[in-house]
C-alpha cells in the first residue's frame, strides 16, 4: 500500500508549482494583511468607521476577520489535489496495473482515502501556522476562534474528500468532474434548504441584514461548534470507506 | 516422477457481459510451461487475464493459481505473478527510478539490482520520463518491472503487438531465457501466431468467449494439415477429419484434425503441414458455422 501512496505523492509532484503559487500567494496576501491592519487602509478605514459612528468596533473586527478567511483557499485546494491523483491514474490506464499488484481492494481503497486525508493535512498545517501568526499579530479573531473556523473548513473537506471517493467508485471512469459538480450542487442545496428563509429574504431584497445574519451564523457556528462537523466528518469517513470497499469489490477494474 | 502441478487452472469460468460472454472456459497451464493464448481480438483473452488476476469478477467457476483458490486470498498470490500489459500503465510523468521507488513499496520481493541491470540491458534511461519513451522502450520498462520481483507466473497479454521485428526478438529471447527455471510458467497471449510458434509448448485457442481447442503445441502442429483438393472432392472427406474448408476458383483446402489418417485415408491428395495462424484461421471459421467458406 505504501508503494501506491507514494505514486500518488509522485502525482502531486506535478502539481508541485500550482501548490506552492496558491500556499506563496495566500502567505503574502496574509502579511500585506497583517501590515494594512496594523498601518495601512484597513486601519485607517475601521478609525473612520467607529469615529464615523457607521460601526462599533466589534463590529469592524467581525469585518476585518472576513478577510482572514481566504487562507482557507489552502485545504479547499488540497482537495482538488485528490482529483488531479484520480484524473492521472484514470488516464494512464494504472487500473490495470494496480488490480495486477499484490494489494487487495480493501488496502487500495483505504489508499485513496489516506492519499485525500493527507493532501487536506497538509493545507491544514499549513493554515495552522497562519493562524498562530496571524492571532499573534492581530486582534481580529482570537486562536481558538481560528482554530475553530480551521477545524470546520478541514472537516468539511474531510467529508467532502470522503464523499468524492465513494462516487468515483460509483460512478464510471472518467466522471470525476461529474462527481464534483453533484458533491458541490448537493452542498449548495443542503445549505439553501437550511436556510431558506434567509437567502429568500436576501434574494428579494426585503432585508437588508439577511447576509450579515447568515455569515454570523455561519462563524459563530465555527468558533464555537466545530466539534460537530468533526464528529459528522468521522461518521461521514467511515462509511464512506466501507461503502467504497464494497462497491469497488463488485465493480472490479476500478483504480 | 511427481504429480504435474497446475499454476493456473480455470474450470468452467463463465463471465457474461451481455454483448460478449465467456463460456465455461476450462483451461490449466502446467508449472515450467510456455502457454501460448491464443485467439483474435476481442476473442476473449484479456477478459481471461481479468478474472485470473481477480481483476473483474467472474458469475460462475472456479480459478485456482499455484493450487489455491483465488478467492481466498488473491491478493497475495499475486505476489508471484508478473503481468505485461499490451499498453504500459504507468503514468506518463514516471520515471523508470520512481517507478523502483513504487515497485520496491509494494512487492516483497522486489530485487532493485536486478531492475536497474534489465534497465541497463534495454538501454532505457533511469531518470527520463517514460511518457516520452517507444512503444517498444514502454513495453522493456514493463517487462523489466514484471521480472524483477522473482515472479514464479508471467501473465502477458499481447506483448508483441504493435513492435517492430527487431524488438520483438529481442523480447521473445528474454522470455526464453525466462522460462529456463524450472519453475517459472508464463501465460502468453497474443494473435501474432508467429512468436507462439517459436515459443510456446502448449497452446489455447479462444474465439468467441469460447476455449476451441487446447492441447501441447507441437502435437496440435504434428496432428493438422491442410489438404488440398478439388471442390467436389470436399464431399469425400470424412466428416471426423474435416475442421472446415475454404474453396476458390483454384480449389479448395481443408483443415484436418488428424493428417496421418488423411494420408492413409486419401493417398493421392496433398497434405501439407498447417501453422498455428492457419489452424487458428479454420477453427474460427468452424466456430462460426462456416464449414466451408468462400476466399
Amino acid at each position: 500500500m505504501r508503494g501506491l501512496l507514494i505514486k500518488d505523492f509522485f502525482c502531486l509532484k506535478k502539481q508541485l508549482t500550482n501548490y506552492v503559487f496558491i500556499i506563496v500567494g495566500v502567505i503574502v496576501i496574509s502579511i500585506l494583511y497583517v501590515l494594512s491592519y496594523n498601518f495601512g487602509n484597513i486601519h485607517a478605514g475601521m478609525i473612520e468607521m467607529v469615529d464615523s459612528g457607521q460601526g462599533t468596533a466589534a463590529d469592524v473586527t467581525q469585518l476585518a476577520s472576513v478577510a482572514l478567511l481566504f487562507s482557507m483557499l489552502i485545504p479547499i485546494a488540497c482537495t482538488g489535489d485528490i482529483t488531479n491523483v484520480i484524473t492521472a491514474d484514470e488516464n494512464a490506464s494504472f487500473y490495470k496495473v494496480a488490480a495486477a499488484l499484490p494489494v487487495s481492494i480493501g488496502k487500495r481503497v483505504a489508499c485513496r482515502f489516506i492519499t485525500g486525508y493527507l493532501f487536506i493535512a497538509i493545507g491544514v498545517a499549513v493554515d495552522f501556522i497562519m493562524t498562530i501568526v496571524l492571532s499573534a499579530l492581530t486582534n481580529i479573531i482570537s486562536f481558538g476562534k481560528f482554530c475553530g473556523v480551521i477545524v470546520s473548513f478541514a472537516s468539511i473537506m474531510l467529508m467532502y474528500v470522503s464523499l468524492f471517493i465513494l462516487f468515483v467508485y460509483l460512478l464510471e471512469k472518467g466522471s470525476n468532474i461529474y462527481a464534483n459538480l453533484i458533491l458541490l450542487l448537493m452542498g449548495i442545496l443542503i445549505y439553501a434548504v437550511a436556510n431558506f428563509d434567509k437567502l429568500k429574504a436576501f434574494l428579494l431584497g426585503s432585508d437588508d441584514n439577511a447576509l450579515s445574519v447568515l455569515y454570523n451564523q455561519a462563524t459563530e457556528f465555527m468558533f464555537h461548534k466545530s466539534y460537530i462537523l468533526f464528529i459528522a466528518a468521522i461518521i461521514v469517513s467511515g462509511g464512506t470507506y466501507f461503502a467504497a470497499v464494497y462497491i469497488a469489490g463488485r465493480k472490479r477494474g476500478v483504480a | 516422477m511427481g504429480d504435474i502441478k497446475n499454476v493456473i487452472e480455470l474450470k468452467s469460468v463463465t463471465k457474461d457481459y451481455g454483448d460478449f460472454k465467456l463460456d465455461h472456459v476450462d483451461f490449466a497451464v502446467p508449472e515450467g510451461c510456455v502457454c501460448g493464448f491464443i485467439g483474435q481480438n476481442g476473442a476473449g483473452k484479456t477478459t481471461t487475464i481479468q478474472l485470473i488476476l481477480d481483476a473483474i469478477n467472474r458469475d460462475n467457476g472456479e480459478i485456482y493459481l499455484f493450487g489455491k483458490s483465488i478467492d481466498e486470498d488473491s491478493a497475495s498470490l499475486r505476489e508471484d505473478i508478473g503481468v505485461v500489459f499490451d499498453e504500459m500503465g504507468f503514468h506518463d510523468f514516471l520515471t523508470a527510478k520512481q517507478i523502483n521507488i513504487i515497485m520496491k513499496n509494494v512487492y516483497k520481493n522486489w530485487n532493485e539490482e536486478k531492475y536497474f541491470d534489465y534497465l541497463k540491458r534495454f538501454s532505457l534511461p533511469s531518470k527520463k520520463a517514460c511518457g516520452t519513451f517507444s512503444r517498444g522502450m514502454r513495453m522493456k520498462l514493463q517487462i523489466a518491472a514484471a521480472l524483477s520481483h522473482e515472479a514464479k507466473l508471467l501473465i502477458m497479454d499481447e506483448p508483441t503487438s504493435g513492435l517492430d521485428p527487431i524488438v520483438r526478438n529481442e523480447m521473445l529471447q528474454i522470455f526464453r531465457e525466462y522460462v529456463v527455471e524450472e519453475d517459472h510458467t508464463m501465460l502468453l497471449s497474443s494473435h501474432i501466431t508467429g512468436d507462439l510458434e517459436k515459443l510456446a509448448d502448449e497452446v489455447i485457442f479462444i474465439d468467441g468467449g469460447r476455449i476451441v481447442l487446447k492441447g501441447n503445441k507441437d502435437e496440435i502442429l504434428e496432428k493438422h494439415g491442410v489438404l488440398r483438393c478439388k471442390k467436389d472432392e470436399l464431399e469425400n472427406i470424412s466428416e471426423s477429419l474435416f475442421v472446415s474448408a475454404e474453396i476458390s476458383s483454384l480449389g479448395a483446402e481443408v483443415l484436418i484434425n488428424d493428417r496421418k489418417a488423411a494420408e492413409k485415408l486419401y493417398p493421392g491428395m496433398v497434405i501439407d503441414p498447417a501453422g498455428l495462424e492457419e489452424i487458428m484461421i479454420y477453427y474460427v471459421n468452424r466456430a462460426k458455422g462456416y464449414k466451408v467458406s468462400e476466399r
